[in-house]
């Protein structure tokens, strides 16, 4: 039985990365992941019982980090959600509805990132799903998402789908952008492009595959409202101006039957949060996130966090901040001092790849921030939280009852307080309340998580 | 609906053994490895936890894919599960509506 130093929750990039980088340097590692197989969302796999004709470079790259954490001194529990953790690194996980506990010495965050979505009259029908969803249907279990697709959002996700869905015989009626950067873009002009011509043939790569498809790409463009009675049937869309606010008289409505949204991606913060970790807020990187050093220490010591958990980076950013977490973790634990020169040389390569990457990270943010606009798709009859089925005129009452802040409005209508613990609704919640009360959305912070950070049941709770 | 690729980009994929499960009280054929949702969605079924009266807004279906929206939640063999994460076994008994299992969403 191998003593548990380390646990690093997540098994995508960046927690596989730490993981071998952890056990490399001979500490007993738990890698702890909520879903049936490792890899997270890049490295998403097929399920066991399929048989795939070939494998994908993807693919090959994951299996080869899949075999790396097979070694004694990692303890692989999937299935395993962890639901609490404190400053002290006490954490709680569910597995299989038992309930399991562990007090490693050091922590990794690596808890990855979700579509981000925004809301907009009719977003709650059937058929409106996120960009990640409709690429998980088609990828990883050869199922489409409806016949007639309509793609709105913004990066080159979206170019990645619409890509995806041709080549699956699915008809894509259009592909809206809402940014306008790529317009003005001289690819030759950028610093942060440099090292990522992988990246721009890809892009390039589906743009070309949407042209031959006859698939419109239309930059500078948004959905306004999803049309349908119990399901959607179609949708209105607007041109956007460079702030993303609908110009009037600009609508169109386009027949579908499916409508995939993708503004981006937002990190699983709620750990770090929940561990007392400082925040920090940066937009660019999908809103609050825990300050870090060049280590991947967060304020609580003993607690690391690493790739696009911890602020959006992409898949890149995310090894290299897996692999310098872990390794920097393995020497805490160790008791060698992290402050001389042995672990300054075995980080300066992964410094400089970090910083490769950063400036990648850096330009992402500066083409697809989404604007202020993002705020103003809503009437008052728009949803802003799923769970609870509370709308904007509810947030809109609790802002003119006094609540200023993403807390107090929750306290007042049950926002956030349903399952999915806000994850979807926090930052539409915080973006509303700023507009509505003409505060900043740093101003009105963000919603509070308190364990457990998904459900259980009281039996499960109670440990039957 | 389930398409098989003709495109060399995706992989052809043989599924999984052929196994029957129970949706809304319909016997279904579906195939080991196929998530909930995604038999849902090839047989046309996406609007889950449907309540009379409420207009043009359903209260459930599949939204994020990955288990972080609990949209698509729906009862399985008598508990609720995510469509997205839980795979389909033989004999499993799924209800996507409340009225299937006495819930009231």
């Amino acid at each position: 039985m191998v003593e548990i130093d380390i646990a690093i929750i997540g098994a995508g990039p960046a927690g596989l990365n730490a993981a071998v980088a952890a056990a490399d340097l001979g500490a007993g590692v738990a890698l702890i992941d909520g879903y049936e197989y490792p890899g997270g969302q890049y490295f998403r796999q097929f399920p066991q019982e399929f048989r795939v004709s070939r494998l994908t470079d993807r693919y090959k790259q994951a299996e080869d980090l899949f075999a790396q954490i097979r070694r004694p001194e990692i303890t692989y529990r999937q299935n395993s959600q962890v639901w609490n953790i404190d400053s002290d690194l006490n954490l709680d996980f569910i597995e299989s509805s038992a309930l399991g506990h562990l007090k490693p010495k050091a922590v990794i965050l690596a808890t990855g990132a979700y579509d981000r979505p925004a809301a907009f009259p009719g977003w709650t029908l059937p058929g409106v799903m996120t960009v990640g969803a409709a690429q998980i249907l088609v990828k990883a279990q050869r199922v489409l998402p409806g016949r007639k697709i309509l793609i709105a959002g913004s990066g080159p996700i979206l170019l990645a789908l619409g890509a995806l869905l041709v080549w699956a015989g699915a008809e894509v009626v259009a592909v809206l952008e809402a940014s306008q950067a790529m317009k003005r873009f001289n690819p030759l002009s950028v610093s942060g492009i440099w090292g990522q011509s992988d990246r721009l043939k890809e892009g390039w790569e589906f743009l070309r595959t949407l042209r031959k498809a006859n698939v419109p790409y239309r930059q500078g463009w948004g959905i306004r409202r999803a049309l349908g009675v119990d399901a959607v049937q179609g949708a209105a869309c607007t041109r956007l101006d460079q702030h993303w606010r609908p110009i009037p008289g600009s609508e169109e409505q386009i027949t579908c039957d499916t409508i995939c949204i993708g503004y981006g991606f937002l990190p699983k913060t709620a750990l770090s949060c929940l561990a007392g970790a400082a925040q920090i807020y940066r937009p660019e990187q999908g809103g609050w996130v825990p300050r870090r050093d060049n280590m991947m220490r967060t304020t609580i010591p003993g607690l690391y966090a690493a790739g696009d958990g911890a602020g959006i980076g992409g898949a890149g950013l995310s090894a290299a901040e897996g692999r310098i977490a872990g390794t920097a973790a393995a020497y805490e634990v160790s008791g060698k001092s992290q402050n001389g020169p042995d672990l300054e040389k075995l980080l300066a390569g992964l410094w400089k790849t970090w910083d490769s990457e950063k400036k990648f990270q850096k330009l992402f943010g500066e083409l697809y921030t989404p604007g202020p606009g993002i705020d103003e798709w809503v009437d008052g009859e728009t949803i802003i939280c799923r769970c609870e089925r509370v709308d904007l005129k509810a947030v809109d009452q609790a802002v003119r009852m006094g609540a200023s802040n993403v807390d107090a409005v929750k306290g007042l209508t049950r926002a956030g307080m349903g399952a999915c613990q806000g994850h979807i609704c926090g930052r539409i919640l915080a973006g509303q309340i700023a507009r509505l009360s003409g505060r900043g959305v740093k101003e009105v912070g963000s919603l509070s998580p308190r364990p457990p950070v998904q459900p259980l049941s009281i039996g499960e709770a109670a440990g039957s | 609906m389930r398409f098989e690729p003709s495109n060399p980009n995706l992989p052809q994929v043989k599924r999984g053994s052929p196994i029957t499960l129970w949706i809304d009280g319909r016997k279904i054929a579906a195939f080991s490895g196929e998530t909930i949702a995604a038999v849902l969605f090839a047989e046309g079924l996406r609007l889950y936890r449907h309540q009379e009266g409420k207009t043009a807004v359903s209260l459930g279906g599949y939204f994020c894919g990955m288990g972080v929206c609990y949209g698509c939640l729906v009862s399985v063999d008598g508990l609720r599960r995510r469509a997205c994460l839980t795979q389909v076994k033989d004999g499993m008994i799924v209800y996507t509506q409340p009225s299937g299992y006495g819930g009231s969403g």
